[in-house]
């Protein structure tokens, strides 16, 4: 992320996050608000950035007064919010180091110097591991070795002095990112650079979400200063105020709201326990825009987490709205390799064939994720039904869609009461399907489940 | 003009929610401020798979890694075939959950005893749960040994016992259970009966697996609430649930009312303290509930500790972001409120002084 890198191409309609941003040339003179050579995206504004802070501060003092998410999320909002007037009056070949300097606080500030000093370590030596000077193939049995080895750790199968508690942060930024990150550098047409990397692995809002959205090494990195800073932060902030209502919203269903699943004994309470524990999910959409909305407060303009997933009309639409980050790892690092591999085959069985892979990783590595993050894999039944019934209705809305002719997209929803009505038809089907199949997952074996099916209809 | 609005309206949301935060009257902010386990959680509901992975996330930033509240009964227990459940196994040094926890030879997290009361000495039985046991902290860190040496370092002039018959996940009829069971034998002059906000329901939520067990059918504690209720012997929990659940009140007095019986019957004062828990602040109305019970059960000495945590941050006093169960610093705060409060009661003095 060197100066002058990026300027935005507008509209970007239809584009891939990553490729929505291409470089241009810094300014060569001075500028008011700029130091020499910065772009302009940088260029300072005091009044707009103390509207920034001060609605920063504000969302500090809701995250206290409600004590959301914690002791850590409590030091990391209370840190960006010291650390953002500093990175903000750097010099912007210094606001990257500074974010990695706030990131290295935070993380000896929540976990202690101790944990932070080993965490940094194994990470740096990950990274390091990453860019060695042999071959990409080479690269990867090397780090896989190394993964198992610190799986081994993991699971107390081999005895190491490293603390238990060093596993799950250094799981949380590595475990997917990494993935990414080899993938990056295998297709990359320039060298990427070591502060670059660094700042990728060590997110400061990692520091207090160890299940992190799967942020794209590429989306990253050309998000970074790509538009206007206040505009980026503005966005950040309005980002981090939907993930505070949405966390808000999580705690009234979980308090006020969710029934014990042995409580269900009719068809409304049945109706109020599917709804309600799939809305559970709102913490997991919270916490992603919050770290997402935080990394717009230091230029990192990213596409959002979530959008709209209760209101998806189809399995296909839900796919794409929910977890947007994972969707496009898996488009990204799966789907599209299996597609472009299979395409001889036409276009049907290649589909079904990657969307079936996608959902097979998909569920190993949830498997692969709660290892990491719980130190138990969590395979059961009804994650296994969980995962391949979804996959199944992905799998045949893909093919539908494959088949059905592309229109011109609508600009905006038709309002005539048919397609309204056709609509929240689907929406409805969609979210009783998926809350259905949501209350199997978290169903604690099959009988339950089914017990629970039975006390409610008969 | 709009612009501006659409550029400051989430500004303006967000205060608007701080300012609702501020209103602590309601039901509905209370719940918005809840960071804790709902109450079905706390009974241990199975959840989801982000819950459980959110929930281990929350729990690497505690100071000391301790798991929460969940009661782990098969490491520092042994398994009894009556209505107590298990009890803690005797003689047991060992570390749990990051806490040092040592048990004497009569089956107590506490220091040894003679079985028998030594001449001039004051002896106080504590009847409690987990938090009585101190849960999470280190041994002599809960508040029964904290006030143990406050009061024997007091002006007393007699030395001061307290022996500690909690068990970590005992509901009140339990813990009676327990202690009659082997607190006598050991001439007690005063029992403290530790109760805690959750102590409505408890009972019953214990008594729906144990009748399905064919166990506490016969028990004096919980006889004539079984009665009441028309629970008869050969339901599953779900139909024991359904004919416990009105009467959990019911179910409490009985088992209070036993209590204070039981030690009028032998001459020794009864006292209850209510313990808050930390991060779930008591209903007011639940609260003056409670404290009228114990007071019509006929407790000679009601404490209610339930405001000691008021005003502390509750991630300053938690073994754990999502545990209720107080450290080091909250266990001494309760200490020291309940030196203070018994030290104002005349049944303490009285004690004290030898003219009961």
């Amino acid at each position: 992320m060197r100066p002058g890198l990026t300027r935005e191409l507008a509209p970007p309609p239809r584009r891939a996050p990553h490729r929505r941003f291409l470089p241009t040339p810094a300014l060569p003179r001075d500028e008011p608000g700029l130091y020499p050579g910065e772009p302009m995206t940088c260029r300072r504004n005091l009044a707009a950035f103390l509207l920034v802070l001060a609605h920063l501060a504000l969302l500090l003092a809701v995250a206290k007064v409600y004590r959301l998410e914690g002791r850590a999320f409590q030091i990391m909002m209370t840190l960006a919010t010291v650390a953002l007037p500093i990175h903000y009056l750097l010099p912007f070949r210094l606001k990257l180091p500074g974010f990695l300097l706030a990131s290295m606080v935070g993380l000896s500030l929540v976990f202690g110097t101790v944990t932070a000093a080993i965490v940094v370590t194994l990470g740096v030596g990950l990274i390091l591991l990453s860019r060695l000077p042999i071959s990409w193939n080479a690269r990867v049995v090397a780090m896989a070795a190394v993964v198992a080895a610190m799986a081994a750790a993991r699971a107390g199968l081999a005895r190491t002095p490293v603390p238990d508690v060093v596993w799950p942060i250094l799981g949380s930024m590595f475990m997917f990112r990494m993935i990414l990150y080899l993938y990056e550098l295998k297709h990359a047409e320039t060298s990427e650079s070591f502060t670059d990397a660094l700042a990728y692995f060590f997110l400061v809002p990692n520091v207090c979400f160890v299940h992190f959205p799967v942020v794209d090494y590429r989306t990253f990195r050309r998000g970074y200063f790509a538009r206007d800073i206040h505009e980026t932060q503005r966005d950040g902030l309005r980002m981090m105020l939907r993930g505070t209502l949405h966390l808000l919203l999580y705690r009234l269903v979980y308090h006020e709201l969710l029934i014990p699943m042995d409580q269900v004994r009719s068809v409304p309470s049945l109706l109020g326990f599917l709804s309600c524990n799939y809305l559970l999910y709102l913490r997991v959409s919270g916490q992603f825009h919050m770290a997402c909305g935080l990394l717009h407060l230091f230029g990192f303009s990213l596409p959002e987490t979530h959008r709209h997933y209760l209101l998806a009309t189809g399995f296909t639409d839900y796919w794409r709205r929910i977890n947007i980050y994972w969707k496009d790892f898996m488009v990204r690092v799966v789907f599209n390799p299996v597609v472009f591999r299979l395409k001889r085959c036409g276009q049907g069985p290649a589909l079904a064939v990657a969307t079936t892979v996608v959902f097979l990783v998909t569920w190993a590595l949830h498997a692969y994720q709660s290892f990491w993050l719980r130190g138990t894999w969590g395979v059961s039944l009804p994650d296994a039904l969980f995962w391949a019934i979804l996959g199944v209705l992905v799998l045949v809305n893909v093919q539908l869609d494959a088949r059905t002719p592309r229109r011109a997209k609508p600009r905006a929803i038709d309002l005539s009461a048919r397609p309204l009505a056709i609509r929240a038809a689907k929406t409805v089907a969609t979210f009783a399907t998926i809350a259905l199949l949501w209350s199997l997952w978290s169903s604690p074996s099959l009988s339950a489940w089914f017990s629970m099916l039975r006390r409610a209809t008969g | 003009m709009n612009r501006f609005a659409a550029q400051h309206a989430p500004m303006g949301l967000t205060a608007v929610l701080l300012a609702l935060g501020f209103t602590t009257t309601t039901r509905l902010v209370a719940s918005l401020r809840d960071d804790g386990a709902n109450r079905a959680d706390t009974e241990r509901m199975e959840r989801g798979y982000y819950e459980r992975l959110l929930d281990s996330g929350r729990r690497l930033d505690a100071p000391v890694p301790v798991a929460p509240a969940a009661f782990d009964a098969g490491r520092l227990c042994d398994v009894v075939a009556d209505l107590r459940e298990y009890v803690l196994k005797p003689n047991l040094r060992t570390t749990h959950r990051g806490a040092s926890w040592t048990t004497n030879s009569l089956g107590m997290r506490d220091r040894e005893y003679a079985t028998t009361k030594p001449a001039n000495t004051i002896r106080i039985a504590l009847v409690g749960d987990s938090i009585g046991s101190g849960w999470g902290v280190d041994d002599g860190l809960g508040f029964e040994p904290l006030l143990e040496q406050a009061l024997g370092s007091s002006r007393t002039a007699k030395p001061v016992e307290i022996l500690n018959f909690s068990v970590p996940g005992h509901a009140p009829g339990q813990r009676w259970e327990h202690f009659r069971r082997n607190g006598w034998s050991t001439g007690p002059d005063l029992v403290i009966f530790e109760a805690t906000p959750a102590d409505p329901g408890w009972d019953e939520r214990r008594l729906r697996g144990l009748l399905a067990r064919n166990l506490g059918w016969n028990s004096p504690l919980y006889r004539e609430a079984i009665a009441a209720s028309g629970a008869t012997p050969g339901g599953d929990f779900d139909a024991y649930k359904a004919a416990l659940k009105p009467h959990r009140w019911a179910i409490l007095e009985n088992v209070y009312r036993a209590a204070v019986g039981d030690c009028r019957d032998r001459g020794v004062i009864p006292a209850w303290v209510l313990i808050p828990r930390v991060g779930k602040p008591i209903e007011p109305e639940e609260r003056r509930k409670l404290v009228a019970l114990a007071q019509s059960a006929g407790f000679a000495v009601v404490i209610d500790l339930s405001d000691a945590f008021d005003g502390i941050e509750p991630s300053a006093l938690a073994i754990a972001p999502d545990d209720f169960h107080p450290n080091a610093r909250g266990h001494a705060l309760l200490a020291k409120r309940l030196e203070s409060a018994l030290a104002s009661r005349p049944q303490w003095r009285a004690i004290v002084e030898g003219t009961r």
